[in-house]
C-alpha cells in the first residue's frame, strides 16, 4: 500500500512537469502521462524466537536450535513431557499459505544403533500453530521417518507472529506408550514456509 | 526535460512484469534431544521353585535359604538348587557383573575345619543375560562373571545356583555367601 501511494505521488508530479514543458512550445500540444506502480506479492519471515517463559523441559536455545533438557525420564526411561512456544514474525501482503513441516515426522534417533525389540527410537510430538486468526496442528506422530506438513490458508494479507506450540506427551514413543528410548541424540527440523496458496 | 520524461516512462513499464512475482520465505527450527544411557534393575524374584530352597526378597536384594542344606543322616551337603531373576533394562551399553564374595557358602567361624569335615559348601553359579551365559564353580575365593553388553537390552538376569551332594560332612554352624550383582552404564 505504501508503494502504491508513493507511485501516485510521483505520477502527479510528472503531470505538473509536462504542463510547464508544453507552455514553452509555439504550438500547444497535449500529452498524457500515465503513471503506474505495482507492489509485488511479498512475504517476509523472521528467524524463530523461542519463548522460554512458559517452556517445560527445555535446556538451551542456540540460534535456530532448541535443545531439550532431558528427552527421557530417568525413572521410566521413556520420553519426558516437553513444551515450548516459538514465534516467527511474518508478513504477507496477499492471500497466502503458511505451511509448518517436520523433516522427519518426529524426533528420530540419529541412527547407527540397532533398535532391539521393545525399545523406541523416535518420539512423536505435536506442533499447534496459529496465524492471522487461523490455526492448525502438525502431528509428527513418528509413524515413519518421513516429512509431514500442515498448511494454513489465509485469504487476506496479514502480519504479526506465527506462534507454534510444540508438545511432547509423557511416555510417547514410536514403540508404544512408555517404551524405553534407545540412548543417543534425537533430532527433527521444523520448517515454517509462507508463500502463495 | 525530454530525457527525464523518457526515463520515467521506461521505469514505469519495467514495473509491470514484476506483478506476477511471489516471494516465498522459509525458516527452519532444529529440535534436538539427548537420551543418555540409563539402566534400571528391579529387585530379584524367584523364577522357579528350585529344590530344598526358599527365597525371600529384601529391598533391592534377597535371600536364598537352603532349607535342607545337609543330609540329616550323613551331615553331608544335600543336593539343592535355586533360580532367581533380576528384571533389567538398559537403553545402551552396560557392564554387568555377578560376583561371589566368599567363593562358596562358608562357615566363617571355622578357620580350619576338623579332619574329615568341611567348612565350605561349593556350588555352581550360572548366569544368563541377553543371550550370554557364563558360569563358575566356587573354590573358596571371590570370583566374578562378566555379562556386559554393548547394545540396549531388556529382560532378566537369571542366576542358577546348584549344590551337588557333598562327600564330607560339614561342621556345624552358619554358612553364607554374598552374591553381588553390579550393573552400570557403559559408553
Amino acid at each position: 500500500m505504501t508503494r502504491m501511494a508513493f507511485s501516485k505521488v510521483v505520477s502527479s508530479l510528472a503531470l505538473i512537469a509536462m504542463a510547464a514543458f508544453c507552455a514553452a512550445q509555439a504550438t500547444p500540444e497535449q500529452a498524457i502521462v500515465r503513471a503506474i506502480g505495482s507492489v509485488d506479492q511479498l512475504c517476509t519471515l523472521a528467524a524463530p524466537q523461542v519463548n522460554l517463559g512458559g517452556a517445560d523441559n527445555i535446556g538451551s536455545v542456540a540460534g535456530s536450535t532448541v535443545n531439550i533438557a532431558d528427552l527421557s525420564d530417568d525413572q521410566t526411561l521413556s520420553s519426558r513431557a516437553t513444551d515450548f512456544d516459538v514465534t516467527f514474525a511474518a508478513m504477507c501482503n496477499f492471500d497466502h499459505r503458511v505451511t509448518v513441516s517436520s523433516d522427519r515426522g518426529g524426533l528420530w534417533h540419529q541412527g547407527g544403533t540397532t533398535v532391539p525389540t521393545g525399545f523406541a527410537d523416535a518420539v512423536p510430538y505435536q506442533a499447534a500453530f496459529t496465524w492471522a486468526g487461523g490455526s492448525n496442528v502438525l502431528n509428527a506422530n513418528a509413524a515413519s521417518e518421513s516429512e509431514v506438513d500442515e498448511p494454513l490458508d489465509i485469504n487476506r494479507p496479514a502480519f504479526g507472529d506465527i506462534v507454534i506450540h510444540v508438545h511432547v506427551d509423557q511416555g510417547a514413543t514410536n514403540a508404544g506408550a512408555g517404551a524405553p528410548l534407545v540412548a543417543g541424540t534425537y533430532e527433527d527440523i521444523l520448517r515454517v514456509t509462507v508463500g502463495a496458496q | 526535460m525530454m530525457r527525464t520524461f523518457g526515463t520515467f516512462v521506461f521505469a514505469a513499464a519495467m514495473a509491470s512484469p514484476a506483478l506476477a512475482a511471489t516471494v516465498t520465505q522459509a525458516q527452519p527450527l532444529t529440535v534436538l534431544g539427548d537420551v543418555p544411557v540409563r539402566c534400571k534393575m528391579s529387585p530379584p524374584q524367584a523364577s522357579d521353585g528350585g529344590s530344598n530352597t526358599s527365597f525371600s526378597q529384601n529391598g533391592a536384594g534377597g535371600e536364598i535359604d537352603f532349607t535342607n542344606f545337609v543330609d540329616p543322616v550323613t551331615g553331608k551337603l544335600a543336593a539343592s538348587s535355586a533360580q532367581i531373576a533380576f528384571p533389567i533394562i538398559c537403553t545402551g551399553a552396560q557392564t554387568l557383573t555377578v560376583t561371589t564374595q566368599n567363593g562358596g557358602l562358608t562357615n566363617t567361624n571355622v578357620t580350619s575345619p576338623s579332619g574329615g569335615f568341611a567348612a565350605r559348601a561349593d556350588y555352581t553359579l550360572s548366569a544368563s543375560w541377553a543371550s550370554t551365559v557364563q558360569s563358575l564353580q566356587t573354590v573358596g575365593s571371590s570370583a566374578s562373571l562378566d555379562l556386559s553388553q554393548s547394545a540396549p537390552q531388556s529382560g532378566q538376569l537369571v542366576l542358577n545356583f546348584t549344590l551337588a551332594p557333598g562327600n564330607q560332612p560339614l561342621e556345624a554352624g552358619s554358612y553364607d555367601d554374598a552374591i553381588v550383582v553390579q550393573l552400570n552404564t557403559a559408553q
